[in-house]
């Protein structure tokens, strides 16, 4: 039992990996079993997150519970590449070893939050594919638990190369995803998805190499990609104005790219039209958010003082995307490329409050990720069940579902109004919050220094909100409300031996309701999640890149190094010397 | 016994065994019997397993080399490498030459592996460029004999002319560093007059025109054997040409014989070049990567496809050769370039006879021709998953994509990159260098991805049938795995190409025996380049 605790991490990520080998026994024929495994083991995985979550939980140090002070738990420590070391090394490097990456895991208020969204979307996504994946069955749910263990695997990492590995093979089991099982036009989606992505984060490797080398110049003695030293960098003044600026220029290819913002969004609304709905649920609930985990987890605090410096244009690019995001999808006559273009503009909000750089923002944000996940989730699987049904997604071509099915049209109706922000329900906090940071961003209270954006991006952003509520309501109108309107061909196949009932099933009911209960408990009771993730954004990201910001003064450019980071190098150094 | 003493013997031990069983193998094909025939694959393995073990062996090395000849960990890397990939080489082009003509088709597969082991141990000029041709006029046959194609036979002629062409340059490149030096001897024992010594005790011999000129040619005739450009021209009509299973051989044998050949010649420089070599090399580097994506980006074949694909990856190795073997006392290859291109080299041989192999393992099955086109694989994961699994491994090794042993190459290439330019005044050169690769990496995605998105993505068009031995396959699945295992475990190889890219520097300092002081100022190739 102690392993099991002490390796929970390890089990976490590995079980859905295992289990995807483990699908491999099965006759291909056997294609009922297979799902059935394939969910068993992704329920399995989601049970180990949910007992991971309560080890984090009851874990405390010096009785300090490690969740109140935002400290790091469940911590696993493995070497992965060492090299064997010098020949002959210098008398004063003989302690350390020139060991370069470890397999180093953990979580905290920051990254569980996102394990159980990913926890929770994984299962029902593979729930969900049951009736309308019907071919390469094996194939397809054994690429969907390899995403699920790389997805935790992100989330866990603490160490740059081992994200960095994780972030990269998420792509593989999605590509494949959306080229086999997706829709018409799927070739062209899963490789434009795969060679944008790629394309970015390959620069960022380059970063990420860079970044290595650099603790080993600055006298680490030994390359390191562990996130604490990686932090120590810019803390002691190792990286100058000018190398942030081109680092954070690296990370911002790869996970700008993910999120996506403004101009590097045109791979998305095609891949999430011709996902799958799975395809879609998770590549929208979780994948973007590994793009914006990347900024609030390395780029942020690792770079504090490019974040601080590059935070105005990023804000600007978000704004931009919130309300291009917003017409966009206005426009759009098929629903699911719709509720694609809605994740720009909400992805921009996510940006936005980020870079405030204040705590109500980095709150808003982080919420924002899980409310995003939840509810844009749950529109995917939507539009896949009438899909299912009408084999089509023009909004022209049908309209008054309302009549036919009443249950569909009170979760249509339920989640999209989580969507645009009604209050009670979880898409409100997330966006108070990061409208709140960014308005206050400016100002310097409570010990906090002044943030880089101000009131009018606040004020740009907001009509975003309102944009929101427009596409969306119009999306319900067009398909949900007004008189009955169904495609021509669709009275021949309703009674097809196979076809799916009228209104949801069971099933789909099913998946459907853990979703909305999980809109509804952080729509009312978002205090626990409040508790969880304050005191970790507090030390893990605010801690680092306040010193960054001047105290006083908006938009002000940061020259040189604070005194008080000086200061702290100095002490740092001395330690070392000693 | 008594024979195991002589220290010609003791040395050569690998060498030996293979040139012995292949000469014997040479005979046993032409007695014509089906049975000795078909029992001459197992013979071949056998002879490559035993000089892996003599090599084994006979890795500290004797304790006075014979003249001309250099034991180091060096050259037992390159013993333990061309033997294991050897092993899957073999594996792979058991079923290409018909029955009659195994004896020969085999013989010259071991004598090619030979010379690569003659690479790694020759300390002479003129030893050095024996073996090097003892790398490349068996493959000259190889091609030939891998097809009945009159492709084959042309792509053989090309090959041949082309690289006579490149070997006649080479030979006069060290006829003007004979010139310079007095001597053909490379590093040679303490005491002993050595090119290496030349250079160490004359500074300024290395910028003579005499030198310079010397180098350029070398340089001229390694690139042909590399691939590099551009001296790349032949490199996609012969690996069109020759039968998969021997491009995969191709793209191996031959650059592994020239990178080892390039280290030991940068080690008798002392790894400092006068600035204009450097940025030749420099520029030789950056071309091969650009041109061979590029030009791969192009491709509609798939063995041309990875034939240019082959010429890039030359210049992401060269990139870690340029950054040198970084400052004293570091072997590790994220900071010693050697390392990192010898790792690199291991993980490329096993990706690229993979690769091929797989393309090998499938036909088509109504014109009955190997597969050519990447159109021809169109939706061949439903009939093949296996093979195509495995060439999907391979290329997302070639991609540089986790979780495979590509992702760990371009890892330390790229790394040593950015850890020589710390050290050196050609710094922002070699960050642009390493930053130019990524781009490069980005770029080559583009292709690759092609080649797996025709096997799983695309509806069967052609027919496919299975070929070859089911040795071939074992082969293909052998690479395939180790791309993984070589991810999780890197420090199968790193363990060995450590020392062997720490010994590309100590070799100058020890052997030529130049002060310490004098090796310190001289270890770095770019330290002193700028000077």
């Amino acid at each position: 039992m102690d392993f099991v605790t002490s390796h929970i991490l390890s089990i976490l990520i590995f079980l859905p990996i295992v289990g995807a080998a483990c699908l491999w026994v099965f006759p291909p024929r056997a294609a009922a079993s297979i799902r059935r495994a394939a969910f068993g083991i992704s329920l399995a995985t989601m049970a180990v997150a949910i007992a991971a979550t309560v080890i984090y939980y009851s874990s405390s140090q010096d009785d300090v519970r490690a969740v109140r002070v935002g400290k790091l738990g469940l911590v696993e420590q493995h070497d992965w590449i060492g090299e064997s070391g010098m020949p002959n090394p210098p008398r004063e490097r003989c302690h350390e070893t020139p060991l370069l990456v470890q397999f180093y895991v953990g979580v905290d208020g920051i990254s569980l939050p996102l394990i159980l969204l990913t926890s929770l979307l994984t299962p029902l996504a593979i729930w969900a594919s049951f009736h309308a994946i019907q071919d390469r069955a094996k194939e397809y749910y054994s690429l969907f638990l390899l995403l699920f263990g790389a997805m935790l695997g992100v989330f866990c990492s603490r160490d740059l190369l081992l994200f960095y590995v994780f972030f990269e093979f998420t792509l593989i089991p999605m590509y494949f995803l959306v080229g086999i099982w997706g829709g018409a036009n799927r070739r062209k989606a899963a490789d434009m998805f795969f060679l944008y992505t790629f394309a970015g984060s390959v620069l960022t490797f380059a970063g990420v190499l860079y970044l290595g080398w650099k603790t080993y110049a600055t006298g680490g003695g030994s390359l390191r990609f562990d996130l604490d030293s990686l932090y120590r960098l810019a803390a002691q003044g190792h990286l100058s104005a000018t190398e942030q600026t081109w680092l954070f220029l690296a990370f911002f290819a790869g996970f700008a790219i993910k999120v996506p913002l403004f101009p590097m969004h045109t791979w998305l609304p095609l891949a999430h039209t011709e996902a799958p709905t799975a395809g879609s649920v998770i590549l929208a609930g979780v994948l973007l958010k590994l793009g914006t985990y990347g900024f609030l987890r390395m780029s942020v605090p690792m770079l504090p003082e490019a974040a601080v410096n590059c935070a105005s244009w990023l804000a600007v690019l978000s704004v931009v995307g919130i309300i291009y995001g917003s017409l966009a999808a206005w426009v759009q006559t098929d629903m699911k490329k719709l509720v694609a273009y809605s994740s720009v503009a909400h992805l921009g909000f996510c940006m936005l409050g980020m870079f405030s750089l204040k705590m109500e923002g980095l709150t808003g944000s982080l919420l924002y990720m899980v409310n995003h996940g939840l509810s844009t989730g749950a529109l995917f699987l939507c539009v896949g069940m009438i899909y299912e049904r009408y084999h089509t997604r023009e909004m022209s071509k049908i309209g008054g579902l309302a009549r036919r099915m009443p249950v569909l049209t009170f979760f249509f109706v339920f989640f999209t109004l989580s969507s645009i922000g009604l209050p009670g329900l979880n898409g409100f906090i997330g966006e108070v919050l990061v409208l709140m940071g960014t308005f206050i961003s400016h100002t310097a209270q409570r010990g906090s220094p002044a943030g880089p954006l101000g009131p009018l991006y606040a004020a740009v952003a907001g009509t975003g909100i309102v944009l929101g509520a427009v596409y969306m309501l119009f999306l319900c109108r067009k398909v949900l409300f007004g008189p009955l309107h169904e495609p021509e061909d669709h009275a021949e196949h309703e009674h097809d031996a196979g076809a799916l009932p009228i209104d949801l099933t069971a099933r789909e009911v099913s998946i459907l309701v853990p979703i909305a209960l999980a809109c509804l408990y952080i729509g009312i009771a978002p205090k626990p999640l409040f508790e969880l993730v304050q005191p970790a954004l507090k030390t893990q990201v605010l801690a680092r890149v306040e010193p960054a910001m001047k105290p006083e003064g908006s938009f002000a450019r940061v020259a040189g190094r604070p005194l008080a980071v000086a200061e702290s190098a100095s002490t740092e150094r001395s330690a070392r010397v000693r | 016994m008594m024979l195991a003493m002589h220290p010609i013997i003791s040395t050569l031990g690998p060498e030996l065994l293979l040139i012995a069983g292949a000469s014997f193998m040479l005979l046993a094909g032409l007695s014509g019997s089906g049975r000795a025939n078909r029992a001459l694959p197992a013979f071949a393995f056998i002879v490559v397993l035993a000089a892996l073990g003599t090599a084994y062996m006979g890795r500290e090395g004797p304790s006075q080399a014979p003249s001309s000849l250099i034991v180091d960990s060096l050259s037992w890397y390159v013993r333990l490498i061309t033997l294991t990939i050897g092993l899957a080489i073999l594996l792979v082009n058991f079923h290409v030459p018909a029955e009659k003509e195994r004896g020969e088709f085999l013989a010259l597969l071991l004598f090619s592996l030979a010379g690569v082991l003659m690479v790694g141990v020759a300390d002479d000029l003129i030893l050095l460029f024996l073996a090097l041709e003892l790398v490349s006029i068996p493959t000259y046959i190889l091609i030939a004999m891998s097809r009945t194609d009159v492709k084959a036979q042309e792509s053989s002629v090309k090959y041949f002319f082309l690289g006579s062409f490149a070997a006649a340059l080479m030979l006069y490149g060290f006829s003007f560093l004979y010139g310079t030096g007095g001597t053909t001897t490379m590093f040679g024992s303490s005491g002993v007059a050595s090119l290496a010594s030349h250079l160490a005790a004359n500074p300024a011999a290395v910028t003579e025109p005499l030198t310079m000129i010397g180098l350029l040619l070398v340089f001229a005739g390694l690139a042909f054997k590399m691939t590099a450009v551009p001296f790349h021209f032949y490199a996609a009509d012969v690996y069109q040409g020759a039968a998969s299973p021997v491009s995969g051989m191709l793209g191996f044998v031959p650059k592994f014989a020239g990178l080892v050949a390039l280290i030991r010649l940068m080690s008798m420089f002392g790894w400092s070049l006068p600035a204009s070599a450097f940025w030749m090399l420099w520029g030789v580097a950056l071309t091969s990567m650009t041109v061979g994506n590029l030009l791969g980006l192009m491709q509609h074949n798939a063995k041309r496809m990875l034939a240019y694909s082959g010429i890039a990856h030359t210049g992401y190795m060269l990139v870690a050769v340029l950054a040198g073997p970084g400052l004293a006392g570091e072997t590790g290859p994220t900071r010693n370039g050697v390392s990192a291109a010898l790792f690199y080299i291991a993980v490329y041989g096993l990706m690229n006879v993979g690769a091929f192999a797989a393309l090998g393992s499938m036909r088509r099955a109504d014109s009955d021709d190997s597969i050519e086109e990447v159109d021809d694989l169109s939706g061949a994961a439903a009939t093949y998953p296996g093979a195509c699994l495995a060439l999907a491994i391979c290329v997302l090794s070639l991609m540089g994509f986790p979780p495979t042993a590509g992702f760990l190459g371009k890892f330390y290439v790229f790394s040593s990159a950015f850890a020589s330019a710390g050290a050196s005044s050609h710094g922002k050169a070699m960050v642009w260098l390493a930053i130019l690769g990524f781009v490069n990496a980005a770029i080559a995605a583009g292709y690759y991805l092609r080649l797996i998105a025709t096997c799983y993505l695309r509806p069967a068009t052609t027919e496919l049938r299975s070929a070859g031995h089911r040795s071939l396959r074992i082969g293909v699945a052998v690479c395939a795995l180790a791309m993984l295992v070589l991810f999780a475990l890197p420090a199968l190889v790193t363990s060995e190409s450590e020392p062997a890219g720490q010994v590309a520097r100590s070799a100058t300092i020890d052997r030529a025996g130049t002060t310490e002081a004098a090796a310190a100022g001289r270890v770095s190739l770019t330290a002193d380049a700028g000077r």
